[in-house]
């Protein structure tokens, strides 16, 4: 069965971009409580600012990594104040936050273009062996890949769960009034959420960057494809997102099994209709109660 | 002559946006369901008309009302299952059934030749006369004042009095007796419908189709037409149109390398978009914008 | 009886909203449904108009049951709310709120595409209805305002118009003079009692007990989800229980 094992150990290696994804949406959607397409952006900036760095300036890669993850922190900052906030300030529906995310994703994504050009970019790794693990073929950075992840994920479950500023932003999440007469600051607290996010977002973008290569168009499937895994698994429910992500990682590949591999895409979309369709809190989700009263 | 083809060439691809973007307002600024799919109807009707009239020689008109038709089943598909969900949801089912067709345009080579696109689509003919140029920027006339009658009429009737009921309260709309789901999804069909024929009229224009023009960041473009136009107004709609196909025309005659030109194309009709929904979200002429209940 | 509510239950989440709750309504009467906070009295109105559905009991109207059917069908039946919040159609104008209560020929679509004179001719004889009720409550030049536009007390009188413009012969009205003035309580009163004289319904949920006791006939009084008391104004307010729930029984 080496044909299976190789589709789920690939499963494996995009479920884990798309875990990366699926919980920088999650914590902005538990937090603003719209879909925001920015992640998708902002996992192509991280890529090409370490490709700037570490590439064309030629700096070490953990500093090019550091230097890129700052600027994508940056970067959420400002998108968030400059764009999100005014908009919920005037209280712009979740439609014009989602519509407002899709232009900031036009901007960052245009300017990339404009500065890089439209040529595929690779780091320009030696090609690796890869280890036959059950007849599957990994690489070294595709393990890095899927650990990474792992990691990152444990490590914000740990900080959501123990710190003081995660449990500010589930408060914040849970009720925003609330939490504000907590004496929880919620401005500052949303804004920590979002360089949070970016930073998952950043690393997915770097970590494919390294493994496979980088062009100004690749975050768009990658985010909806976040978008739907956080959904499969219970949208605000950021374990839930790790699931969802490996699920559509391996759900998509295996179905080359079945359909020309053109269709990898359509597949997890497909998953995502079904799901809005008949489990639309995902599937860990609690279903909510529809508000019909006053 | 130049010149003038130049600008005929610009009024033919306005009056085709115009068009596709007056039939996302019916559904999206009157009715208020949040399709960013649209431009799948687009793609339906223009592979439709392009596909019969290549393999099986149906003439242009016929063509048309089948791509506009088709594009209007595919409004009903869509809605049947979907037009229940809310908001935010709706717009990612509507997403994803875009994503889906143009995977379907990209991957069923044997119908659509993937990637490679359709070729040599035919001119229409109209009385033994071939439509090009002025001709076919007169045949896009009529079928913009058509669709732009059309939709005027049904949202100043009583049935376009519903659909703003329900952007404004599908709830209440319901408890008054309305049966919003039909009305929802009649609205989406309709819109489809004239989506359809606009995408024929591409096709039999450029006489050249591919998937990439029927990408979702198109279906951006057409939302961003009638958000800076203005969500529910049918003039609006055009106007929106205009200013973002003139964004390029524009940069034409500004010092900027051509390779560049598609990127600052990108960044400035997203700029515009970001600054409208911060500071006008209701859009230059739009009635009204959407806001948190 | 004009409408009957047996043995009504509905939770939430695990919490009864509403259980064991009987009570009729009779042609022409006004009826007051009351109860502190929280007995459930929306929750019985949104069984009603269908927004929700019930876990157990039936409801009939004009000797029919109606539970399990579509908003849109039992509002089609004859029965019109009004709500706590107001809601009307805030970008649509006065008149169009009301007109949209008429289930007219135009809001067909292939009618209001192929029959413009026919729906001009239905939409002009609405609009003269429409202008009766909202001469009715003495807004009838807000005729073109935006219903944004409005403030509270005429918004709240435009929502009774529009729940009349239905002609439904049963108007549920939740919490109608709540955080209006005493002139347009007043005023709110006299249409009421004027409705009545015509021959509609009204059941009602009033926190304002003077206002309930001067225009109901019959009050029903909730709590915790059930129905505790029916009677007159006058035996409801000599009612142990009722005293007992309103203020907590270690104060009598």
């Amino acid at each position: 069965m080496p044909l299976i094992n190789q589709l789920l150990a690939n499963g494996l290696i995009a479920g884990a971009i798309y875990a990366l994804m699926a919980s920088s949406f999650s914590l902005i959607f538990n937090i603003v409580k719209f879909m925001d397409f920015s992640p998708g952006a902002i996992y192509v900036l991280a890529a090409f600012a370490a490709f700037f760095f570490n590439i064309v300036l030629g700096l070490n890669f953990f500093v090019a990594l550091i230097l890129s993850l700052i600027i994508v922190s940056l970067a959420a900052i400002v998108i968030n104040k400059s764009v999100y906030k005014p908009i919920r300030e005037r209280k712009g529906s979740n439609f014009i936050l989602l519509l407002a995310s899709f232009g900031v994703f036009l901007i960052v994504t245009g300017i990339i273009l404009l500065l890089f050009g439209a040529q595929v970019k690779t780091f320009g790794l030696p090609i690796e062996k890869g280890y036959d693990i059950f007849g599957a073929l990994i690489t070294k950075t595709q393990i890095l890949l899927i650990v990474t992840s792992l990691v990152l994920f444990f490590f914000l479950q740990l900080f959501m769960k123990t710190t003081k500023l995660g449990k500010s932003m589930r408060a914040v999440a849970d009720n925003r009034e609330i939490a504000s007469t907590l004496g929880i600051n919620v401005e500052k607290t949303i804004t920590i959420t979002f360089v949070i996010a970016a930073i998952l977002a950043g690393v997915a973008g770097i970590l494919v960057g390294i493994e496979q290569n980088i062009e100004h168009s690749m975050g768009f499937i990658v985010v909806i494809k976040g978008i739907t895994a956080s959904i499969v698994g219970g949208v605000g429910n950021v374990p839930a997102a790790l699931l969802g992500g490996f699920l559509i990682g391996i759900v998509e590949n295996l179905g080359i099994l079945f359909l020309p591999s053109g269709y990898k895409d359509a597949i997890a979309f497909l998953i995502l209709i079904i799901f809005l369709l008949f489990r639309p809190q995902g599937i860990f989700g609690v279903k909510t109660r529809e508000e019909v009263s006053g | 002559m130049a010149f003038e083809a130049y600008i005929i060439n610009l009024l033919i691809l306005i009056g085709i946006f115009s068009i596709l973007a007056i039939s996302l307002n019916l559904a999206m600024g009157f009715t208020g369901l949040l399709n960013i799919g649209h431009i799948a109807f687009y793609g339906i009707g223009a592979y439709t008309s392009a596909l019969l009239a290549l393999s099986l020689g149906v003439p242009f008109w016929i063509g048309l009302v089948a791509g506009g038709l088709l594009a209007a089943f595919f409004g009903l598909i869509l809605a049947i299952p979907t037009i229940k969900l809310r908001g935010d949801y709706l717009a990612l089912a509507t997403l994803a059934f875009a994503i889906i067709m143009e995977s379907i345009f990209r991957n069923w080579i044997s119908l659509t030749r993937g990637p490679l696109g359709l070729p040599g689509i035919p001119k229409p003919v109209f009385f033994g006369l071939t439509l090009s140029g002025f001709s076919y920027l007169i045949l896009v006339f009529v079928f913009v004042i058509i669709t732009y009658l059309f939709i005027t009429r049904l949202t100043k009737s009583p049935f376009g009095r519903v659909l703003k009921a329900i952007r404004e309260d599908e709830l209440v709309a319901k408890s008054l007796g309305k049966n919003t789901l039909k009305f929802k999804t009649i609205a989406l069909v309709i819109s489809a419908f004239f989506a359809g024929i606009a995408g024929s009229l591409y096709a039999h224009y450029i006489t050249f189709i591919d998937p990439s023009t029927f990408s979702i960041l198109e279906s951006i473009l057409v939302i961003a037409m009638i958000i800076i136009g203005g969500l529910a107004s049918v003039p609006g709609a055009v106007v929106g149109a205009f200013i973002v196909l003139l964004i390029p025309e524009v940069l034409r005659f500004l010092p900027i390398p051509s390779y560049a030109i598609g990127a600052v194309r990108q960044i400035l009709f997203a700029l515009i978009l970001v600054i409208l929904l911060i500071k006008r979200p209701q859009g230059i002429l739009g009635e009204f914008a959407f806001k948190k209940k | 009886m004009l409408l009957k509510v047996r043995k009504l239950e509905k939770s939430f989440d695990g919490i009864k909203a509403v259980q064991d709750c009987s009570f009729a309504v009779e042609k022409s009467k006004i009826v007051a449904l009351i109860g502190p906070n929280g007995a459930g009295k929306t929750t019985v109105f949104n069984l009603i108009t269908g927004l929700i559905k019930p876990d157990a009991g039936h409801i009939h109207f004009k000797g029919e049951p109606i539970i399990g059917l579509p908003p849109h069908r039992i509002a089609g039946l004859g029965i019109n709310r009004t709500f706590q919040l107001i809601r009307l159609f805030p970008n649509l104008t006065t008149i169009d709120n009301l007109l949209l209560a008429k289930g007219e020929l135009g809001e067909d679509f292939l009618a209001a595409v192929f029959k413009p004179k026919q729906i001009k001719h239905a939409e002009e004889t609405n609009r003269k209805r429409c202008m009766e009720f909202l001469k009715l409550v003495g807004l009838e030049e807000k005729r073109d305002s935006l219903a944004k536009n409005l403030s509270y007390g005429q918004r709240k009188l435009v929502e009774i118009a529009r729940a009349l413009s239905t002609e439904a012969d049963l108007l549920l009205l939740d919490e109608p003079v709540a955080g209006v003035n005493p002139v347009m309580r007043e005023k709110i009163k006299d249409i009421l009692l004027k409705l009545k004289k015509e021959g509609k319904t009204i059941l009602f949920i009033e926190h304002d007990m003077k206002f309930v006791m001067r225009i109901a006939d019959k009050v029903i009084v909730m709590d915790h989800g059930e129905e505790i008391a029916v009677g007159t104004p006058k035996q409801i307010q000599k009612n142990k229980k009722v005293l007992e729930a309103y203020l907590g029984p270690e104060k009598i």
